[in-house]
């Protein structure tokens, strides 16, 4: 098999962006989302945390392809999974106790986020090392950035602070209902009509 | 046959290759985390009775002997109780006289900003100087009670509320019964 050129890595890290970002358009792992995207701090650790998941992941389940018999594949995953999720786990208790606190179960949970499993099955498992860690980079980035999105969205409008420090007026009243559940709902909803609009424009004016 | 053989030797390399790694991030982060609890724990105790300089700890995690210039001066207790949405880990000190000298929330699951201000000095600082007969909710119960709930969340105000005045009890009829 031939290296796949430089453009072609370059749209396997960017198509995680836009394109087929891991929440907006595949949607999976959804759970992780909505609960930890109460504030922007919380947002921002869960998405560095499972993109570091994401990017160990799919750098080994890659470099292992071959090696491993197809039957047992999922097994393998799942261990590979779990384990960069518990040393995610454990570094985070060690040098960042407040954010492991507030994440709470959520981290642990990584090992059980659908993304990360369908990246491995769809896509490392029949692609080379270079082009899975560009997909896993792609696809950490564009979580990262859209569940911060949510999580700030949240906090400045059913909280009124933006990563802890407040930013609205004190006479605001803030709408409780955005960092409960439901917010999530509501937040994750406009932002898929806002990136749909931008796919279509971006569409036609391609064509 | 050669199939299965392979599938054992491939899942137990991996499993070793995971266990190991494992280890190695468990002995690096082992001492921090345990640190990072001690910390926590030594400064919850410090924060529930701030008259004391030492905490001899008598019940494992449960019951810590609060004692200020070497003398007993009061205990602390760490309990759990079933709130709104999980459990609720609580930690409060009681002088010598009974007194809740204070009271901090270790860990909760409440709603956000509702059942969460639990958490709230605002809350917290009206158990100071109680007595375990005081903590009652004002609105089940006028005439004794001393505690204002938090609105929208009276079921997170009365399992923390109830919880300190059970833990009192219950701590209290053991030793009378001579279990200490």
């Amino acid at each position: 098999m031939s290296q796949p050129g430089s453009s072609l890595l370059l749209k396997e890290l960017t198509k995680g962006f836009i394109k087929e970002n891991p929440i907006l358009v595949i949607m999976l792992g959804l759970c992780a989302t909505l609960a930890c995207s109460t504030s922007a701090t919380d947002a921002l650790g869960m998405g560095v945390a499972f993109s570091f998941v994401m990017l160990g992941s799919n750098v080994v389940v890659a470099a292992i392809r071959k090696l491993v018999p197809s039957q047992v594949r999922i097994p393998v995953y799942i261990i590979v999974i779990s384990t960069f999720v518990t040393i995610v786990d454990y570094a985070l208790k060690a040098y960042f106790p407040a954010l492991s606190q507030s994440l709470g179960v959520f981290v642990p949970l990584i090992v059980v986020n659908c993304i990360v499993m369908a990246r491995a099955e769809a896509f490392s498992s029949k692609n080379t090392v270079m082009a899975s860690l560009m997909d896993g980079i792609g696809m950490g980035i564009g979580f990262t950035v859209i569940i911060t999105l949510i999580g700030a969205i949240r906090e400045v409008i059913g909280n009124g602070s933006l990563f802890g420090h407040q930013v609205l007026p004190a006479q605001y009243q803030p709408f409780m209902i955005f960092i409960l559940p439901p917010g999530a709902f509501l937040v994750i909803g406009f932002l898929m009509a806002l990136h749909r609009k931008i796919m279509m424009t971006f569409y036609k004016s391609q064509r | 046959m050669r199939d299965s053989a392979r599938m054992i030797l491939v899942l137990f390399i991996v499993c070793g290759l995971s266990a190991a790694s494992l280890a190695v991030m468990n002995s690096v982060t082992k001492e921090p985390i345990a640190r990072h609890e001690k910390q926590q724990t030594d400064e919850a105790l410090r924060g529930v009775f701030p008259d004391a300089d030492e905490f001899v700890n008598s019940e494992p995690d449960r019951v810590w002997e609060a004692l200020s210039n070497g003398q007993k001066a009061g205990r602390v207790f760490r309990t759990q109780v079933q709130g709104y949405s999980g459990p609720i880990t609580l930690m409060f000190g009681t002088d010598s006289t009974g007194a809740i000298t204070g009271l901090r929330v270790l860990s909760h699951t409440e709603t956000p900003g509702l059942g969460a201000k639990i958490t709230a000095a605002q809350f917290t600082d009206q158990f100071r100087n109680k007595r375990p007969e005081q903590l009652i909710l004002k609105k089940h119960d006028p005439a004794r009670g001393q505690i204002d709930a938090i609105t929208g969340a009276t079921i997170s105000s009365r399992a923390v509320t109830k919880a300190l005045s059970t833990t009192i009890e219950s701590f209290n009829s053991e030793k009378a019964g001579g279990g200490k």
